[in-house]
């Protein structure tokens, strides 16, 4: 008897976990907001996805954790946890539906009901639920019993259906954006305005799966030929790359209307925080939660120096600019001095605490002749380049670009120099570090102040974008959202930064319903990516052809 | 000819005294042996010659220079490396990168010169390369210059540890067991680098040791320390029939035999 | 001789000395023009005093838990803050309950310990649970990641409770029997002051009891001292730190429920800024240290209740009390960098090898 239960253990345990965790989103109102929003167009809203996957993803865990790897055995713990699962949804339906919960859970109100019973009143609703959740338990017991290839494609449409859906608003315009009778004809053929169609949905999957079939059949060929290679002419195939690169980020903008390209700004400007707190996260490993200061600093410099409205000191932005990643700087070695000793968590603390002081001063009463107080300082001119107005996102990007270009390259350089060494050195063991004779200080203030110079670099494009700067913009939440894209990325890795800056910073501009749930993703993100992938979504890739191609290029842009 | 001369070095804990009025002098060129049973104060020994405590009384002279209080840091611009018991490399760094570190001191260059791509710091990381490349061969480590240092066996991990101390091209090497957790076989290899180091690159070994075998054999002279004290000092053969010595070891005896 | 002594003293020293002797300068020439300004009556300082006694005694409640938990695991429970916003914010639902039916005033002493027990649980739950899913499975893992892990636990409970009790601030019921005042030896203190200060000085004496005498207790500080030692002692060092945690959500559960009935309000991000604060008074007594702790926190609320008014007004600063929170995190800063081991303390900020 006892063996028996401690067979079906994994099914119930995971299924009451994918229950909770769906009980949650339903409660803080996610399955509600998103129930607006489709994917496939009056069949499938995508807060009913979202509840689905974490219903089929709990059941295709409990199979593969189930102890004996006999496949009817998990075949049937997946039946047992999407059973357990739509259980204790129903439970709270019929709880909901007796008892008003409404009193202490805002969001247990009747339409999430109706939601989670698509619709139907009464026992049939909860019938209703009970069936999907034995469906999305029989359908993980499938892809448990599955062969790799087969499997992979079912999970692979799935995610780009979703994938679809999510990211219409992004498109959607850069199809419209070029009016060809093609693009609009394709336009209207995969997406209504709220959702894909069904004909689009099937075929971004059929597509989908003749791509991945074109891939999966020849990707060894693939890879040893470009092995085979000579190397010149693999290096030739590599800048090729940088070059295609290079022309869609230059005519990126045109594509995306102007919605797009200023949600591509704001990226833009996380990119360079992330890439200033990558320093000194990621290169020297001391967490800093008050990176948000230099960032303000950077702001209220070019505030200050090119707005009218405190003192009219009359600066344009371009010689601003200089001054307030200086000041930046020097910000960056003043307040690293004094934490220079701390570790960890000390570190983490005394930074916050820096951050939320200089928040404070900006906000009081008494500094507000100097730096305005709580109104902040207005009438920022835009940035003039040569005689024109830097005035659409669209401009502002390329100033972003030239930003972000900038600091990649001084990230790069750095990275393989002695700092850089030197840096990751203290990183992985201060005490050795210095046994080696780093003088401690002077490379942890390095670290603080070219991280501080990019964030104020960041700062001072953002202040003359948004033509005002307030204190409330430079909470810690800043600060937490750039550890988050630094640490989700991956730390230390540079693509990971502007992989970690889109999905984090561009999908909640586009999902607008995403702003309520924003910090709480992102504290589920940080704790399961700690716990299940600590080095990141794209790691730092460290091997040789990478290091030799990297200094060979320096060598040659230098030249 | 003394490279190392420590006069009255005391060392305390709160109440307890870590090392006793130490007087040392290590020879240059010689290999130096400080043995004792645990908790005679031999590591404590080591951190305060390399500045990560600050002895309370007493002065080390190094090359007739006070060092006491410096850095770490600085004593390492002064000619001091070491290695430790258990092994501490920069386990995310590959083993070039680990000996590059070491390289350290030997090198100028800051935060424009990589920038801006400046020949005298191509010319400077092309040195670091072409040394570190030169020392791991010399440790038998050729061809795996980019695996990570968490990545390597233990034998490697020491000898890895050895390249970059000596990466940092130091007067005097300190090393703390360096044999420890080996096998006779790679014990006998260690002896006979360890030697090696002396005879062609020509620098001081102070080392701590727990294997007899390798002290009586190697050592020019061996110093031995109970409770934070020197209780004797002299040739191998010397300490070998010291009936003080004798009498420290008889408590723990066995554990400095079966290492 | 110069070169010596150059070698010895590093700049950064210097400069930290200067900026820790200017800020004691400033706060000296503060106090003394405020005083010689007269700008405030004995009462207005009695005030400010009995004020920062009962703020500082809910910090202190607070602090144990960091102390305790940073204790047993030697890391800083950034959800602690968290961990004594949702008892409270729990509490209210029954608070305006029992409001409605008018138990409350009816019945304020049962009707107050119910608040008290369901925060208490509530809290306990979301402490014990935090350290069983996001910290146990990193035990031994490099210690930025536990770090980070908590950063995110905080931030998912307080997004958590603002979804399920919504983001508004919800006014906590007036008790009438908290109401007005009290002449205590000719002096006209709030009613609600007083039980705060008293409520929580006898849950501290109550916890600092039992962690100092029961066998739980002594479990606990074994594990503090020498987790491996305790172990093969026989004690069960998961289930000690389980239980420090429950013991530190019990303390802030209790906590939150003082500081809603003195303050009449719970939100989402109630938890924030006493966490930061609470963290500095654990600092501030020496972390590890529990009545290092407790007085960490009184001294911290006095500071915050008394020094804007002390030092800042005499210097000319308009409206000193937005600045309250700017001092208490100098202080925190100042701690860290001329005392690591705060007061009492017996633990080190920074470890050399």
């Amino acid at each position: 008897m006892t063996k028996t239960q401690s067979l079906w253990n994994h099914g119930v345990k995971t299924g009451a976990i994918g229950g909770v965790s769906v009980l949650v989103i339903s409660l803080i109102g996610m399955v509600q907001s998103f129930g607006k929003r489709f994917i496939i167009a009056d069949v499938l809203p995508m807060g009913v996805t979202i509840a689905l996957i974490i219903s089929i993803l709990a059941a295709y865990l409990a199979a593969k954790k189930t102890l004996i790897s006999e496949k009817s055995i998990q075949f049937t713990n997946a039946v047992i946890s999407g059973f357990v699962t739509s259980g204790f949804l129903a439970v709270f339906v019929i709880i909901g539906r007796s008892v008003n919960l409404r009193a202490v859970f805002v969001e247990a109100s009747p339409m999430l009901y109706n939601i989670l019973t698509g619709g139907f009143e009464g026992p049939g609703g909860i019938f209703f639920l009970l069936a999907i959740g034995l469906f999305c338990g029989v359908f993980s017991g499938i892809l448990i019993l599955m062969n790799d290839l087969p499997r992979k494609l079912t999970v692979y449409s799935v995610a780009t259906i979703f994938m679809m859906g999510l990211l219409q608003e992004l498109i959607l315009p850069i199809l419209n954006s070029w009016d060809l009778s093609v693009t609009n004809y394709l336009a209207g053929l995969f997406y209504t305005l709220n959702g894909l169609t069904p004909i689009g949905a099937v075929l971004s999957v059929v597509t989908f799966c003749i791509l991945y079939l074109l891939w999966y059949a020849n990707q060894a060929a693939v890879k040893t030929k470009y092995t085979n290679l000579p190397k010149a002419t693999q290096k030739k195939t590599k800048y090729l790359g940088l070059a295609v690169l290079a022309i869609i980020l230059i005519f990126l903008p045109q594509f995306l209307g102007l919605f797009l390209s200023e949600v591509l700004t704001i990226v833009g400007l996380y990119v360079l925080l992330g890439l200033g707190l990558n320093i000194v996260v990621g290169y020297a490993g001391l967490l800093d939660l008050g990176y948000v200061a230099f960032f303000a600093i950077g702001s209220y410099v070019v505030a200050l120096l090119t707005s009218p409205q405190i003192f009219s000191f009359g600066f344009n932005f371009w010689q601003a600019l200089p001054i307030a990643v200086i000041c930046g700087i020097l910000a960056g070695v003043i307040l690293g001095i004094p934490v220079l000793k701390m570790r960890g968590d000390y570190l983490a603390i005394a930074t916050l605490g820096f951050g939320e002081i200089i928040r404070i001063l900006v906000l009081s009463d008494f500094l507000k002749p100097w730096l305005g107080g709580a109104q902040g300082i207005g009438s920022i001119p835009n940035p003039n380049f040569m005689g024109f107005q830097m005035v659409r996102p669209q401009h502002i990007y390329y100033l972003i670009l030239a930003g972000c270009i900038l600091v990649v390259f001084i990230s790069l350089r750095l990275k393989n120099s002695r700092l850089g060494r030197a840096w990751m050195a203290m990183r992985e063991d201060e005490d050795v570090a210095q046994a080696m004779g780093i003088n401690l200080v002077a490379t942890k203030l390095l670290a603080f102040a070219t991280g501080a110079g990019f964030s104020a670099l960041s700062g001072a494009i953002f202040a003359s974008k948004i033509g005002s700067v307030y204190p409330h913009s430079f909470n810690v939440f800043i600060s937490i959202n750039v550890v988050c894209i630094v640490i989700i990325g991956g730390i230390g890795s540079l693509p990971g930064i502007v992989i970690g800056s889109a999905v984090l910073m561009g999908l909640p501009e586009l999902l607008r319903e995403f702003a309520d749930y924003r910090m709480f993703v992102y504290g589920v993100a940080l704790v399961i990516m700690m716990l299940l992938r600590p080095e990141g979504l794209l790691p730092e890739v460290r091997h040789k052809r990478e290091l030799h191609d990297e200094t060979e290029t320096g060598t040659e842009t230098a030249a | 000819m003394t490279l190392l001369s420590i006069q009255e070095m005391t060392k305390r804990f709160g109440g307890l005294v870590a090392l006793n009025a130490l007087n040392i002098n290590v020879k240059e060129k010689s290999i130096h042996s400080i043995i004792g049973p645990n908790g005679a104060g031999k590591t404590t020994f080591f951190n305060c010659l390399t500045g990560f405590y600050r002895p309370e009384e007493g002065e080390v002279l190094f090359n007739g220079n006070s060092i006491v209080g410096l850095s770490p840091d600085r004593i390492v611009h002064k000619g001091i490396a070491r290695t430790y018991q258990n092994i501490r490399l920069f386990p995310n760094l590959t083993a070039l990168e680990n000996v590059m570190v070491g390289y350290h001191v030997h090198l100028k260059s800051s935060f424009l010169g990589p920038i801006l791509g400046l020949k005298s710091t191509k010319m400077e990381e092309e040195r670091a390369r072409q040394i570190a490349m030169d020392l791991l061969k010399y440790v038998k480590m050729e061809g795996k210059e980019d695996t990570l240092a968490k990545n390597f066996p233990y034998g490697e991990q020491r000898r890895l540890e050895m390249a970059r101390a000596l990466a940092s091209q130091p007067k005097l090497l300190l090393l703390d067991e360096p044999t420890a957790g080996m096998n006779p076989r790679e014990t006998q290899d260690m002896m006979d680098f360890i030697q090696h180091m002396r005879g062609e690159i020509g620098i001081t070994i102070v080392l701590i040791e727990h294997q007899m075998r390798v002290v009586m054999n190697i050592s020019d002279i061996v110093t031995v320390f109970d409770y934070g004290k020197m209780i004797a000092e002299g040739l191998p053969e010397e300490i070998k029939n010291n009936k003080t010595v004798i009498e420290a070891y008889l408590g723990s005896g066995d554990a400095a035999d079966s290492h | 001789m110069f070169q010596k002594w150059k070698d010895r003293v590093t700049v950064t020293d210097i400069v930290m000395w200067m900026i820790g002797g200017t800020l004691l300068l400033m706060c000296l020439w503060g106090s003394v023009s405020t005083i010689r300004a007269g700008l405030y009556t004995k009462s207005h300082w009695i005030d400010f005093v009995i004020f920062g006694l009962a703020q500082g005694s809910i910090y202190s409640l607070i602090a144990t838990g960091y102390t305790m938990v940073y204790g047993v695991l030697k890391m800083i429970n950034f959800a602690h803050g968290e961990v004594f916003m949702s008892g409270p914010f729990t509490g209210y639902f029954v608070a305006t309950a029992m409001w409605r039916s008018e138990f409350l005033d009816n019945h304020p002493v049962m009707a107050i310990m119910a608040i008290f027990a369901v925060a208490m649980f509530i809290s306990t739950m979301v402490a014990f649970l935090v350290e069983k899913i996001a910290y146990r499975p990193l035990r031994g893992a490099p210690r930025l990641i536990p770090l980070i892990t908590a950063i995110g636990a905080s931030f998912f409970l307080q997004y958590l409770f603002r979804g399920l009790y919504g983001s508004g601030i919800s006014a906590y019921p007036d008790v009438k029997v908290l109401e007005g005042f009290w002449m205590i030896l000719g002096i006209r203190v709030l009613k609600i002051q007083v039980i705060v200060i008293v409520a929580a000085i006898l849950l501290m004496l109550v916890l600092y009891g039992f962690i100092m005498s029961t066998k739980v207790g002594k479990a606990i500080r074994a594990v503090s001292e020498d987790k491996e030692a305790a172990a093969l002692m026989g004690i069960n060092v998961d289930a000690m730190i389980s239980t420090t945690f429950i013991i530190g959500g019990m303390a802030a559960g209790a906590a939150g429920v003082l500081y809603a009935l003195m303050y009449k309000q719970v939100h989402f991000f109630m938890g924030f800024i006493p966490g930061l604060k609470a963290f500095t008074a654990a600092v501030l007594g020496g972390i590890g240290n529990i009545p290092g702790a407790m007085l960490g926190g009184i001294f911290l609320g006095l500071i915050e209740s008394v020094a804007p008014a002390l030092f800042l007004d005499g210097l000319g600063i308009i409206a000193p009390y937005q600045l309250k929170d700017a001092i208490a995190f100098t202080m925190l800063v100042m701690i860290l960098i001329f005392r690591p081991t705060g007061i009492l303390g017996e633990r080190l900020a920074t470890k050399k090898a």
